[in-house]
């Protein structure tokens, strides 16, 4: 699903976010929009995969990958 | 030094110091005094990354410390601050949706993090600490962790079947390079499942900044995992109201 500030509402649709990019209105999809991304590893790079092909700058994508790791005690 | 190790932080401020024989870029620094960003220290976590100059990435905390290494880190000196120790005790508990817990606790000394950073918490008889993201805005007094429900975890079984308000914990932190820039560039949050704790923190966050277009795109791998709709929908409101 998404939301915008420009434009809220929701669309309701469950899936993968990576596919709800394409129907962002509420920033330009280029270079000059930041990106945060956060989620399982896959996700992640698949959207930082569709933002660099739509221009957005490497160094404006910042992201977080909720991986499993043991810590020790 | 043009012999030595040196990093250029984000706003261009460089830090040099020498390599450690046998250690790592992350090691060396600090042998020498210096704070770098990191988490797990064994090049899993990916806190420490770095950007070399012919644009390859490495993890500052597993690369040989070498003198003439050079690399950029996302992130400015001044935004990483020296994890602590905190004790905290549960508020309260409670399902989201099929598969997501909110904690709710409080601190016995505050906590200063960005939006967006995380601690490593450690919860009664659970093995060893893991790793949650704030889901609540860095001056809020209440701290709040949305917690996956995995089944057959430590976390699952800790809240399904002993937890209760007025546990004992400990957090440390705060860790991350993951946190709200405060500048005007508009901004595109893209979250799947649990994901969305950061960036509730950062959207709670952001009202000291500058007002930037914002857009949040959000996952869930079924509509019973759904949660924080609501919660959103408030948050947009008001960021509505006062933009
Ligand atoms: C920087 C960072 C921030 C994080 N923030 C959050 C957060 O805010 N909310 C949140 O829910 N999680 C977050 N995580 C992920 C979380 O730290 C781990 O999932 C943690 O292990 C969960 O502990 P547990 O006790 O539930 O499961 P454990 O008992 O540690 O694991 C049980 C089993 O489940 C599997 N497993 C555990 N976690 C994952 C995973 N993430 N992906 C796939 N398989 C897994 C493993 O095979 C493991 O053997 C974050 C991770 C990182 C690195
Ligand atoms: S990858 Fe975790 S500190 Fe380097």
């Amino acid at each position: 699903m998404t939301a915008d500030t420009a434009n809220p509402g929701w669309s309701g649709k469950t899936g993968n976010p990576v596919a709800g990019i394409g129907h962002v209105t509420g920033v330009p999809l280029q270079e000059g929009t930041e990106a945060y991304l956060c989620g399982p590893p896959g996700m992640v790079g698949a959207a930082r995969k569709a933002l660099r092909e739509l221009g957005l700058h490497q160094d404006d994508i910042f992201n977080e990958e909720f991986v499993h790791q043991t810590l020790p005690a | 030094m043009m012999d030595g190790i040196s990093i250029t932080f984000a706003d261009g401020e460089v830090m040099s110091f020498a390599p450690t024989p046998g250690g790592s870029v992350l090691t060396s620094a600090e042998q020498a005094g210096n704070a770098l960003a990191h988490s797990c220290r064994e090049g899993t976590c990916r806190t420490c990354v770095a950007r070399r100059p012919n644009g390859d990435e490495v993890l500052l905390c597993v690369e040989p410390a070498q003198s003439g290494f050079e690399a950029v880190v996302p992130y400015r000196r001044a935004d990483v601050s020296p994890p602590t120790l905190r004790r905290a005790n549960i508020n309260s508990f409670q399902k989201l949706s099929r598969s997501v817990w909110e904690i709710r606790y409080r601190l016995q000394f505050p906590l200063p993090f960005l939006p967006g950073q995380f601690v490593e918490a450690t919860f009664p008889g659970i093995d060893g600490p893991r790793r949650f993201s704030m889901a609540n805005g860095p001056a809020e007094a209440e701290q709040i962790l949305h917690v996956r429900d995995i089944p057959g975890g430590a976390m699952a079984d800790y809240l399904a079947t002993r937890a209760k308000p007025q546990d004992a914990f400990t957090v440390r932190g705060p860790f991350g390079i993951f946190y709200l820039r405060a500048n005007p560039k508009p901004k595109l949050f893209v979250a799947g499942g649990t994901g969305l704790a950061p960036i509730i923190a950062m959207l709670r966050g952001i009202d000291r900044l500058s007002s930037p277009p914002l857009s949040l795109v959000l996952g869930f791998a079924d509509e019973q995992d759904a949660y924080g709709i609501d919660q959103l929908k408030v948050l947009a409101n008001d960021y509505r109201s006062r933009s």
